[in-house]
This record gives structure tokens, C-alpha cells and sequence, in this order.
């Protein structure tokens, strides 16, 4: 039988500066040591300790080696992911469930201002048929982008209202990068980078790092934190080949959310969601979760942002954090979406804190265009 | 925890540079050989785990991504493990962890390595190294290998003789085993005339690098029974990280960089849940991940099969011998084949085929209890599982 899995204490270093006063070993050691001093969990008594992070945006091969101890895995058992850091919270998960382990910390980072980050997201591509047509994470991206434009007959700017409301969101949230509130015009003036993307509506890679505990409920209750517990957890990979995809949706978003949903045995995710911090590695890309999570029809997510739906007041707020378009510590933008589910359940989301929020879903993605999805459902006690 | 059994394993051969098939191709033909092994198809995995170290070998990031379909994991639940060496044995531990959770009855791990796609490996390992005081010096886990093996010949009086006969085992066993990459009988004249790397070790004490690709396929309890006659079980598990600093590789029980005492800690764990209390007694083989001569002789030692100290003499006395007490790689190791972020889990399928009974030529009779280890890192992270064929 599965153990009830709870989640505490995330806690995140990062914000609208470049951390250039701390090595990537102390910015790691920063939010492990944060994490488990809100918490008041001492390191002697984590059992495990789940990494995600990218050797390439480390600068350093087999990084694991040179930062695990910063993240409290000194004669621990170990194990890193090389993904997206919602993948890291998943295996933390699977860990504690298994009852392998009463506690397990999940530390992500990424210290992209560090990092050739063009250059990552050219690797990503195979070089015998993808990278010689001009391939990568950002033209993925846009492909899909445009394939949804072009299916519903919409135009950039519906890209524009969703980078609109998420930097709005992000003046409230003390880790955001970008920290200025635009208008759709002055998104729409942002510098191109592939159509229809604008700088403004793709991620802002910073530098940042995000540890949180999770444990057996049993365990939960006795650290006396508030906390959450996770309801369910489920995650997919689509096809490498974007031409293979689904096009003009998000397809291993939906199967990762459907599978999430139906392990917390909720028949849908408006109106038993109370906020959803999603990946959205485009402003086109957040259009296409709205679908992919049920908030509405395929199609039908240009309207229901402009109805206020995923608004900060509405019935759904989508990104209240400001998303990956506020900051993006890739790869750890993924636990850094868990870290504020956790928090606007436990109601310590401080002056973003959606009110009433109960039950929270947050979602990772890794690979081009977002290929593969890991979602994660949790509930405050 | 929930039980679970290995059902099926798959291997490609292990060399140089695989110049007929691209790392997709290398991946199916491992899920291929595993699900055949296994009698099942690939609608039956309900998860999968990828498992590759270094991504700069083969030039491309996130290889799992890359080679999704061909490790069948289009639509399903897959992430990708990266623990350097450890990475194959870091993937089966993470897909034990997804069949004990009991959200998955059927979990494909699949590891993978070019290192043939790189002009030349120890410049790719070069860059493992603390890039603000070690970098320069030009480490590479050669220098480190011999680091430790002198350290280890100071300590307690291990000669190159002993290190030699470790290599001339190895590379006997793998005239046995068809995956193997070095399948060449190699004297004890033969190793200590053979060019010094890095002394104590020389070029025939070194693994070589290998492309390829090792798949093993995991059930539940209920789905093990049902569709395998042999399961090998999952009786033990631990995996252990030390300090990165060499230098600090030292307690106060005078453990010291000789004795790698994360692999000792990791099997602790490991025959903690599997019952070992008599590891020469209890354990019928071995498959331990031993890059170099000197690191195998430690291991004996680690894994508590002699004496700290007494592995120079395990190996001198043909312990460790197909013929001896304790079998230690009769695949021929991975002095025989380092198809790195794969190695590990060879390491576990070979343990694997024992307790199935399914080792052909390299079959150690009787088989009840396997252990396979794995190293990450210069020795910093390590592994134990312990399979057998009753579950714990």
C-alpha cells in the first residue's frame, strides 16, 4: 500500500538580480539549509536526497558530484534527475510512497545567468536531421505556437494578454525576474525571436535554486509544519519528432494532468482546482494548458483569459507566481511551480496568495516544445 | 515496501563505436532484447526510466527525449537518471522505487552510453572535476583510479601482481560472454608489461570505452508470478554518496580513500533488507563495477567478502575465480566493457541472468543470491543491490 506523502517547507533563492555574490554551491546550500531551518528538520534525520538538475547549464559534468553535499547528501543516498525539477519531486514522491524512505528533500537549481542558454537549447536537437534546418528549443516552440494560432484563426496578441497578466502577477512575488508590469502593446515591441514569439512571451532565465521536504504524512505530523499532501501525481512524454505531435495542443500536459486527476480522484479540474502553477514555456504555450487542464474547449482559451478565468480573481488563477515568463531557473522552474502550490495551499503565499486555495496543481515540463510533462495535484491539511 | 522481481533483461554487444546505428537505434535494440526475454510487447511497460551519464559523449542533451520512442515511452510516465557512473544502477533503483510505490506493476529501465561518439573520453571527463581547484591539474579518473590504488598498495601492502591477476580473471570471463567489448585472454606478464597510464595502473588494469545499451524490465510481486518462470528478485537496495574531496575520504573507524566506504555503507543497506549477515557465505556471485584492477581488490574488502586489507590476498588465492568461493564478474566486468551511463546496469542484468539461470557459458552453478555494484563519480557514489531468487 502506498504511504499518504506529505510536502514541506519549500523554499526558494532567487529574484530580479543575477546571484553573482554565491558560487552554485552555496546557492544551493542556501535553499536546502532554508528549507530545512523553516521546516526545523534536522539534516541528521533526511534520509534522502533527490537532485534535478542540467550538467550543461552547470557548466560541469557529472555536476551531481561537485554540488550534492551542498545539498545535504553527504553520506546520504543519492540519486539525481537530469530533467525538469518536477521530475525531481515525483521521484521524491515515488520514494516516500514506497516507503523506502520517511523523508526525502528534492533540491532543484539552475544558474542560467551562467549559462550559454541559446546553446543548451541548441543541444537538445539531434544533429542528422533537426539542428541543420535551425531546430532547437525556441523554433519547437514556435512551430507549436503558430500551429495553434493558425488552427483557431488567432493572432500574437492572445500570447500578448497571457504575458500581460502574468508579469502583473509577478510585481507581488519576491523571486520574479522580471519585475515590471507591461502592457500588450509594449509585449508585442518586444525584440522577435521566432514567429510568434517575442521575448516577452518566453521564459526569463535566471538564476535560482528551490528545496522542499517531502515525508510520510506520519512524519508530517510529527514536524508540526503546515504542509501538503500529495493527492496525485502523473506525468508523460509526447513523441521527439514535433511533427508527430498533436497539433495545436498540449498533449503530454493533458495525459500527466488526466493521470494526476484521476489518482486524486477529482472528475475535473475546474471548480475542485483552486490555483494552477503551470510551466508555460511560451505565453501560446499557458493558451494551450487552459485546454489541456479542462479549463475550457479546445480553442476556447483566448476567450475564457479575456473573460478572467485564470485570472488572479477568477475562478482558476493560472500562474498567480507570475510563471516562467516572471523567471525561469531552468531546470528548476518545474519545482519551483511545485514549491508555490505548496505554498498557496498552506497559505503562506504571502502577497500572492490566492485566497480559499484548498487544493493546487503544479506542472514541469522538459525537452522542446515541452515534450514531456510532469504534474503533481497536493491539498492543504 | 512492495516486492519486486526483474523479468526480463536485454543487452547489445558492447565496442568501440557502433557506426551501424544511431543512439535510438542502440536503445531499441536493447528494449527489444528485453522484452523478448521477458515475453512481453511494448504495450505491456506502464513506465519508463532512462539512464545515461555524461550527455557531452554523445553530443546530444537529453538523450532519453531523443530516443523516446525506441525506449517505448511515447505517452508514458519516463524521466532520466544521471548519477555518472552509478547512472544504470541509480535507473534500476529508481525503477524499483516505481514499482514499490506501487503506481506501476511493469517498469522498463533502459541504459545507455555512446562513448564512441566523442574523440576522446578522458577530455569529456576532464570536465567532472571542481572547476575552481581541480580542474587544472588535468584529473581524470585514470589519475584518480591510481590515486586510490596507490593509496590502497600503501596501506595494506596490495602489490601490482595481486592488481594484475584481477585483470587476467576478467578478461578470461569475458571470453565467455558475447556483449563482452575486450574478448581477448590476457597474461599476468602480459598486464605488468603492458604501458603504465598513471602508475600503479597500467593499460591492461583500465576499462575500455564502450557504446551501448543494457535494458531490464521490473514487476510487481503479483505480475512477476504471473509472467516469469525465474524471476530474480529485488532483495536489497542502498546507494550511498560521499564527499566529492578526495583528500576528505577519511573517518575516524580509519577508513581512508583506500577502503571506498560508500559502497560499504551502501551495502549495508543492501544486506540489511536482503538478511546477509555472512556475505562470503550467503552470496553466490558477484558483479562488481570495477573500472580498474586495484578498485575491484578494495571492493572484496568493502562488500565484506574478506577482511579489510585482505583483498590482495582474495584475488592471489583464486577466491574470486570462476572456480573459487565468491565468483566476482564472471561477465568480465567492466574492465571488459564501460559503456558507461549503461555499465551499472549491465552490472544488474548480469546479476540478473545468475539468479535466472539464463547466463549461458558464463553461468555460475547454483545461484541462489547475486549482488551488483555500482560507482558514480570518482567512487563518490555507489551502489549495492542484492538479487536473489526467493524475495526478502
Amino acid at each position: 500500500m502506498s504511504e499518504q506523502v506529505a510536502v514541506i517547507a519549500p523554499a526558494m533563492v532567487a529574484g530580479a538580480e543575477p546571484l553573482t555574490h554565491l558560487a552554485l554551491q552555496e546557492l544551493i546550500f542556501e535553499a536546502t539549509h532554508a528549507c530545512l531551518g523553516r521546516a526545523k528538520f534536522p539534516l541528521a534525520r533526511v534520509e534522502s536526497v533527490v537532485l534535478a538538475a542540467s550538467d550543461l547549464v552547470d557548466g560541469v559534468g557529472i555536476s551531481s558530484m561537485v554540488t550534492a553535499t551542498a545539498a545535504g547528501a553527504y553520506l546520504k543516498d543519492e540519486i539525481k534527475v537530469a530533467g525538469d525539477g518536477i521530475f525531481g519531486a515525483i521521484l521524491g514522491y515515488l520514494r516516500v510512497a514506497s516507503g523506502e524512505f520517511a523523508s526525502t528533500l528534492v533540491v532543484s537549481w539552475g544558474k542560467c545567468t551562467q549559462a550559454p542558454m541559446p546553446l543548451v537549447g541548441t543541444l537538445g536537437a539531434d544533429p542528422f536531421f533537426q539542428r541543420p534546418v535551425g531546430l532547437n528549443d525556441v523554433t519547437t516552440a514556435a512551430l507549436e505556437a503558430g500551429q495553434y494560432l493558425r488552427a483557431f484563426g488567432f493572432d500574437e496578441s492572445s500570447g500578448a494578454a497571457v504575458a500581460v497578466k502574468n508579469l502583473a502577477a509577478a510585481m507581488a512575488n519576491p523571486h520574479a525576474k522580471r519585475k515590471c508590469a507591461v502592457s500588450a502593446a509594449e509585449v508585442m515591441a518586444s525584440r522577435q525571436l521566432a514567429w510568434p514569439l517575442r521575448e516577452l512571451t518566453t521564459p526569463a532565465y535566471a538564476d535560482g535554486a528551490c528545496a522542499v521536504l517531502m515525508v510520510s504524512e506520519a512524519l508530517a505530523r510529527e514536524i508540526r509544519h503546515p504542509y501538503a499532501r500529495v493527492r496525485g501525481v502523473g506525468w508523460a512524454t509526447d513523441a521527439y519528432d514535433v511533427s508527430e505531435r498533436e497539433p495545436a495542443a498540449w498533449r503530454s500536459l493533458r495525459i500527466a494532468a488526466d493521470q494526476a486527476r484521476d489518482m486524486a480522484r477529482i472528475d475535473r479540474i475546474p471548480g475542485r482546482v483552486h490555483v494552477a502553477e503551470i510551466s508555460e514555456i511560451t505565453a501560446f504555450h499557458e493558451l494551450m494548458a487552459y485546454e489541456a487542464l479542462g479549463l475550457c474547449k479546445q480553442g476556447d482559451a483566448p476567450r475564457v483569459l479575456a473573460d478572467g478565468m485564470p485570472g488572479p480573481a477568477g475562478r482558476l488563477p493560472v500562474n498567480p507566481s507570475g510563471g516562467l515568463i516572471a523567471t525561469s531557473p531552468h531546470p528548476a522552474s518545474g519545482l519551483f511551480r511545485f514549491a508555490e502550490a505548496v505554498l498557496q495551499v498552506t497559505g503562506e503565499a504571502g502577497g500572492h496568495q490566492v485566497r480559499d486555495a484548498r487544493t493546487a496543481l503544479a506542472h514541469g515540463a522538459s525537452g522542446m516544445g515541452g515534450q514531456s510533462s510532469g504534474v503533481v495535484i497536493v491539498e492543504g491539511v | 515496501m512492495r516486492r519486486v522481481a526483474v523479468i526480463g533483461v536485454g543487452q547489445t554487444r558492447y565496442v568501440t563505436k557502433r557506426k551501424d546505428a544511431s543512439g535510438p537505434e542502440l536503445v531499441y535494440e536493447a528494449v527489444a532484447s528485453a522484452l523478448r526475454h521477458a515475453g512481453l510487447t511494448r504495450d505491456d511497460i506502464q513506465s519508463v526510466v532512462f539512464a545515461s551519464a555524461p550527455e557531452s559523449f554523445e553530443g546530444v542533451a537529453a538523450p532519453d527525449l531523443w530516443c523516446a520512442d525506441a525506449a517505448a515511452a511515447r505517452t508514458k510516465p519516463y524521466l532520466r537518471i544521471h548519477t555518472g557512473g552509478a547512472t544504470g544502477a541509480s535507473g534500476f533503483l529508481a525503477g524499483v522505487s516505481h514499482v514499490a510505490s506501487g503506481m506501476f506493476d511493469v517498469v522498463l529501465v533502459i541504459a545507455f552510453q555512446r562513448v564512441g561518439e566523442s574523440p576522446e573520453a578522458q577530455a569529456i571527463l576532464n570536465t567532472i572535476w571542481d572547476p575552481f581547484y581541480e580542474k587544472d591539474l588535468a584529473l581524470n579518473i585514470i589519475a584518480t583510479a591510481a590515486l586510490h590504488g596507490s593509496r590502497h598498495m600503501q596501506k595494506y601492502g596490495t602489490t601490482e601482481h595481486q592488481a594484475a591477476k584481477v585483470a587476467v580473471k576478467n578478461h578470461r570471463n569475458a571470453l565467455a560472454n558475447p556483449h563482452a567489448h575486450l574478448r581477448k585472454a590476457v597474461s599476468i606478464d602480459d598486464v605488468l608489461a603492458s604501458r603504465v597510464l598513471c602508475w600503479p595502473v597500467k593499460l591492461l588494469d583500465c576499462c575500455p570505452r564502450s557504446d551501448g545499451a543494457c535494458a531490464v524490465i521490473l514487476a510487481s510481486e503479483e505480475q512477476a508470478r504471473r509472467l516469469s518462470p525465474r524471476p530474480a528478485w529485488v532483495r536489497g537496495v542502498g546507494s550511498m554518496t560521499d564527499t566529492y574531496w578526495l583528500g576528505e575520504r577519511v573517518d575516524d573507524d580509519g577508513f581512508d580513500l583506500a577502503d571506498v566506504r560508500p559502497v560499504a555503507l551502501a551495502a549495508q543497506r543492501a544486506y540489511r533488507m536482503a538478511g546477509i549477515t555472512k556475505p562470503l557465505a550467503q552470496i553466490d556471485v558477484a558483479e562488481i563495477y570495477a573500472p580498474f584492477s586495484t578498485m575491484e581488490i578494495a571492493c572484496y574488502e568493502a562488500l565484506g567478502f574478506c577482511a579489510r586489507g585482505e583483498g590482495g590476498r582474495f584475488i592471489e588465492d583464486g577466491r574470486s575465480e570462476m572456480t573459487g568461493d565468491l565468483p566476482v564478474n564472471p561477465s568480465g566486468g567492466v574492465q571488459c566493457a564501460n559503456p558507461i551511463g549503461a555499465t551499472a546496469l549491465v552490472r544488474v542484468a548480469e546479476a540478473a541472468l545468475q539468479v535466472m539461470g539464463d547466463a549461458g557459458e558464463r553461468q555460475v552453478p547454483d545461484v541462489s543470491t547475486a549482488v551488483a555494484t555500482g560507482a558514480g563519480g570518482m567512487m563518490q557514489m555507489m551502489t549495492c543491490a542484492v538479487l536473489g531468487k526467493e524475495p526478502a
